[in-house]
């Protein structure tokens, strides 16, 4: 029996089934995780609730969230730290968490990845054992709505991968969730569309279980010697890289071969993450050489805005450092 | 300006010389010169050490019946010129100290918060009151954690809010901010209060508690109300509180001492004017449990330090220090006892002999004093051999009592006791605690102590007579 | 001899007391505000810096790894160079930053300071300001707090999640008035200006070299200078990236959030004014907040169907906040 089938027949015998998605704030998790859910609230045998881990992040930080669904009462409301689906709704996420943690021991969890690679890419980078979903989600939200949302076909992936709930059924409860938020019919009928043709890129794979300790959480012990007041030093943020944080699939270059910038500082001046490079030039101002594009840029555009000589320009990019496992 | 950066882990730096406070030391003019007795009310008695701190620069407030008046003596003292000194250069006005009127009790305590985090040296206090103290909700409970021990928030209890308004005394406004996070002492007497403010700083700013404090006295019974004060000295006062601050042995006083000891296991945190640091941080679920239980062990080492500080208190000056209780009537083992607070204890404490004539009974007084943290421990030990425990409580609860339950789990859950506690409410909103009622309260409790068990869950008095109560099953 | 550099360009080199790590939404002028400030500040005189909550606040201190305040990438070893920063309850900010501006003149008065008078900011969202903090911002002024006041306009509360603020103009959507409402935004110049401030000013950052003077003007202030700085949301507005210093030029110049600068008793200036303002649709049709009144269709705003009359309004509203403006210029 597939793991997909192990699935749903534990949901029969009246199991908990505990799903945890991560991604970055803005990038469609909620969306997702309560797309799934009311999805199989559809059936009234099934209680489910679903809640985010509180943040105030609006845009690009990682944000966590969680599903939970039984026969008939979830009581359980602590977090789930052993799930038995795993989705990462944004690639960057992970370059800060392990979103498989907690996995690995037992019957082998479910995962769903939204992102371009193979499940096999996918199952090697992130060392994952058990069923493996990947939907390249914001292409196909790019190709349909003009924008790279991968909500819709992260949550058809959802839905194939977990087999807990009937495509059609799922399909129908999109269209009544986008009717209850007042979406224009002409972009309703494009995300069902999306959804129609999300089921198709679904791409499936089982790989044998790796070691439980690959996804050890790490675990809590002592708080430690906390500061007075949570009273700090300066400064603690400069090691966090926010370059994860702007839309996938782009990035931001400078270029300026023959030296024309001529100092007008108004690129320094207006980054919101202060990383432009320059040396200072005191009769004509910031002569600028370049900024920390791959750290901490988060791909804002307000240089390429800025600049009166488009020394900046967005282009395509994968998000991911290790791209030569993408390209193989 | 001559300065030294001095890493203060885990905090960022302090830079020694940017705020010299051996100046504003220097430019104190003492209030007074020698012992001084004088009659006083209670809320004179708790302005006076603020005139008299070199520490104290900045006194804040706005105007709530029946606190004012500790408003009014500093803007009055302040107003005559006695801090006031020459011009210094740029045009700033010299002086060493100045009361600040804000709009509204929550400006007050943001603006302690203010005082307090831009120089750690400091003492910055305010008075207030039920409804003003509520007012100031959000900032006090933020205060209580942030480790500004420099802040005191006296407040003069009160009935608080409304339906029906009465601006009479009675604790329940303190006990309203129980977990505020501030050290509450209760005072009665005008020289209880001015003792109890004199040391309440030495606790506070002791690096190993950081933890801002909160002396208190009924409004009307003790802050309207004069007796004589015997005033100690500025030297005196201030020689107190610097040497209780100070951390090396031997060494001749410094007074930035404390503030200056490298390595030591409990650094004071660098203040906004002279650190580079970070006040007011947010945190995730996953932190903030940790800094609450960081909180609970600053709040706990209240106990042994202000111990040491009473100790000292006593050594300087003569008199009892702070202690957590008063405890009268205990030196012949007391069959029964009664827990009470503020003023009306006094009445009991006076009725004692006469009480225990008419009851043939051994009646303990246990006065409590220091109320946040509770001396559980303390009042277990005074306690455990007590045939029966009455509870008078001021301040309107919605079951037994507030400090029932405190009383409750100290005889109950540390001493072990099955000795019965009757529980009473008594003297809310100012109402008088009269000698009937102190009979009435004795004589059940006595009886509670025959039968071993006690006869109601809750009973109210007044003038002698039960007029409410709950029954037991 | 090398002509002196104008202030915005001798502030981009200085060294900046905001830096990267925080997780302010890609493109949040608040961050461009948070750099102006961190680098106006390196003026040789110590800084305080007072925050109350807000977007600002909680993405930029947080324990233990969210710090972004600091100058240099360790702390100074001149104390000028040194930054105090608090965070202290929602509406405190003013208040606070009076606080440690008396603490520092009662020190400096007795010779406990020695140092220049520092560098004391407060920083509000229009919430913590104009909302539940009027109180605060109106008393401090009008006790004359020698502080740099600096209030964030968004037109929302945006750090709860975008709900309705005052300072809104009529009928953007908000989550708890989906569709906005016809109230008109309150008057915070007027009430700065008639409260007493020395120095009022309204720039948005998208004026670099204007908002660089103002900046700089107001950390010169005698007595209290309040900048109100107009600060396009991108997470709650919903406008493509990139177009956040431009939606703050625009905002000014179609009239809605007018550049603006006075000190008390002197004629004041609308600076950066077009004789023909661009209609507020050219504004409203860019953020989707507005997406139930206007649209862009092939690049050009469309009002939609039936919305001609809300549109009416904020045009009118833009129309006589311009007028208005130049009246209490005069004052």
């Amino acid at each position: 029996m597939t793991s997909t089938a192990k699935l749903a027949a534990r949901l029969e015998r009246g199991e908990v089934i505990d799903v945890r998605g991560d991604g970055k704030a803005g990038g469609g998790l909620v969306l997702v995780m309560q797309a799934f859910g009311a999805a199989l609230a559809h059936d009234p045998r099934l209680a489910v609730h679903d809640w985010p881990l509180f943040s105030s992040a609006r845009r690009g930080a990682n944000v966590r969230a969680f599903l939970r669904v039984a026969r008939g009462q979830v009581e359980a409301s602590c977090q789930v730290v052993a799930p038995d689906v795993a989705l990462l709704m944004n690639e960057a996420a992970a370059l800060e968490i392990d979103f498989a943690e907690g996995t690995g021991a037992g019957e082998g969890a479910i995962y769903v990845l939204n992102t371009r690679s193979s499940p096999r890419d996918a199952a090697a980078r992130h060392r994952l054992g058990g069923v493996v979903a990947t939907i390249a989600g914001d292409d196909l939200g790019r190709d349909h709505l003009g924008r790279p949302l991968g909500n819709v076909p992260v949550f058809a992936a959802l839905v194939r991968a977990t087999g807990l709930v009937e495509a059609p059924l799922a399909r129908e409860a999109l269209a009544a969730n986008l009717a209850r938020r007042r979406i224009p019919a002409a972009l309703a009928a494009a995300n069902l569309t999306l959804f129609d043709d999300a089921l198709g890129h679904v791409r499936l794979a089982e790989f044998p279980p790796v070691l439980a300790s690959a996804h050890q959480a790490v675990r809590f012990t002592s708080y430690g010697v906390l500061p007075v007041g949570a009273q700090s030093p300066l400064r603690t943020s400069r090691e966090r890289q926010t370059s994860g944080y702007g839309r996938p699939g782009v990035k931001i270059e400078f270029a300026d071969p023959s030296g024309r910038c001529n100092g007008c500082s108004l690129c320094v001046v207006q980054c919101p993450d202060g990383i432009i490079e320059f040396v200072a030039d005191r009769s004509r101002g910031a002569i600028v050489h370049g900024a920390r594009f791959d750290t901490h840029c988060k791909a804002c555009r307000e240089c390429v805005a800025a600049c009166p000589l488009d020394l900046f320009r967005e282009v395509a990019a994968v998000t991911r450092p290790d791209a030569a496992i993408e390209e193989a | 300006m001559a300065t030294l950066r001095r890493l203060v882990s885990p905090y960022g730096a302090t830079y020694d010389g940017a705020v010299d406070l051996g100046a504003l030391r220097a430019a104190h003019r003492p209030r007074y010169l020698e012992r001084t007795r004088k009659a006083v009310d209670g809320n004179t008695a708790a302005a006076i050490p603020f005139l008299q701190w070199w520490r104290s620069a900045i006194m804040a407030g706005f105007p709530i019946t029946p606190a004012t008046k500790w408003l009014e003596v500093l803007a009055r003292e302040v107003a005559a010129g006695h801090f006031d000194g020459p011009a210094a250069p740029g045009g700033l006005p010299s002086r060493s100290k100045r009361v600040k009127l804000l709009e509204s009790e929550h400006a007050v305590a943001d603006y302690v918060a203010g005082v307090a985090a831009a120089c750690r040296g400091l003492v910055v206090g305010t008075a207030t009151s039920s409804v003003g103290l509520d007012h100031m909700t959000e900032s006090v409970r933020s205060l209580g954690a942030s480790g500004l021990g420099n802040v005191i928030v006296v407040d003069v209890c009160r009935a608080t809010a409304n339906y029906p308004l009465c601006i009479e005394g009675d604790p329940s406004d303190l006990l309203g901010h129980r977990d505020d996070g501030f050290i509450q002492v209760m005072c009665r007497g005008v020289q209880q209060i001015y003792d109890t403010l004199v040391q309440l700083p030495a606790i506070g700013m002791h690096p190993r508690v950081l933890t801002p404090t909160m002396p208190s006295y009924y409004g009307i019974k003790d802050s309207h109300r004069s007796g004589t004060l015997v005033i100690e000295p500025d030297d005196q006062v201030n020689a107190f509180l610097d040497e209780a601050l100070r951390s090396g042995e031997g060494a001749a006083p410094v007074v930035e001492d404390f503030l200056a000891a490298e390595g030591a296991e409990h650094p004071t945190p660098p203040g906004l004017l002279d650190g580079d640091t970070a006040l007011g941080n947010c945190v995730t679920g996953d932190w903030f449990q940790g800094f609450k239980l960081a909180q609970k062990a600053r709040m706990a080492a209240t106990h042994e330090v202000m111990a040491e500080v009473a100790s000292a208190f006593e050594a300087r000056f003569g008199r009892p220090g702070l202690r957590p209780l008063e405890l009268h009537g205990f030196d012949d083992q007391p069959e029964i006892a009664l827990v009470c607070m503020g003023p009306d204890a006094g009445t009991a404490i006076h009725l004692l002999t006469r009480m225990r004539a008419e009851l043939g009974v051994r009646v303990g007084i246990a006065v409590v004093r220091l109320l946040t943290p509770f001396p559980a421990r303390a009042l277990a030990a005074a306690l455990e051999h007590v045939a029966a425990i009455g509870v008078v409580n001021n301040a309107h609860h919605h079951g037994r009592g507030h400090l029932t339950l405190d009383v409750e789990d100290a005889l109950h859950g540390l001493a072990r006791t099955r000795a019965p506690i009757e529980s009473y409410f008594c003297g809310l909103g100012g109402a008088d605690v009269s000698a009937a009622s102190w009979s009435h309260m004795a004589r059940i409790t006595a009886d509670a102590g025959t039968h071993g068990h006690a006869g109601r869950r809750w009973r109210l008095v007044h003038e002698g007579i039960e007029v409410g109560g709950e029954d037991l099953p | 001899m090398t002509r002196p550099l104008p202030v915005f360009k001798d502030m981009a080199l200085r060294d900046d007391a905001f830096g990267e790590g925080h997780t302010l939404c890609p493109g949040c002028e608040e961050a461009v505000t948070f750099h102006a400030l961190g680098r106006a500040t390196d003026n040789g005189r110590k800084t305080v810096l007072v925050m109350g909550t807000s977007c600002g606040e909680v993405s930029t201190l947080a324990y233990p790894t969210g710090v972004a305040w600091g100058r240099g990438r360790e702390e100074p070893e001149e104390v000028e160079k040194s930054l105090g920063v608090i965070h202290h309850v929602f509406e405190s900010a003013p208040t606070v930053a009076e606080a440690i501006r008396d603490t520092a003149d009662l020190l400096a008065g007795v010779g406990a300071w020695t140092g220049p008078p520092p560098n004391v900011l407060s920083w509000s969202g229009d919430g913590g300001a104009l909302a539940i903090g009027l109180r605060s911002f109106l008393h401090a002024i009008h006790r004359r707090a020698r502080i740099a006041m600096f209030v964030n306009i968004n037109e929302l509360f945006a750090n709860t999640g975008f709900q309705y603020s005052p300072t809104a103009i009529p009928f953007g959507d908000a989550s708890t008035m989906p569709g906005g409402g016809s109230a008109e935004p309150i008057d915070h110049i007027g009430l700065a200006l008639v409260a007493g401030a020395g120095f009022v000013a309204q720039v948005s950052p998208g004026f670099a070299p204007l908002f660089a003077e103002v900046v700089d003007e107001a950390l010169r202030c005698e007595t209290t200078a309040v900048v109100f700085v107009p600060s396009p949301c991108i997470a709650g507005w919903k406008f493509t990236e990139g177009m956040t210093a431009e939606l703050g030029r625009l905002a000014s110049k179609t009239g809605l959030f007018p550049c603006f600068r006075k000190r008390a008793g002197q004629p004041g200036e609308l600076p950066q004014l077009p004789r023909n303002r661009p209609p507020v649709i050219e504004y409203l049709a860019r953020q989707q907040r507005f997406g139930h009144l206007v649209a862009l269709e092939d690049g050009r705003p469309i009002i939609r169907p039936g919305r001609e009359p809300e549109v009416a309004a904020i045009q009118a509203y833009a129309d006589h906040n311009v007028a208005r403006l130049q009246q209490l210029a005069l004052f």
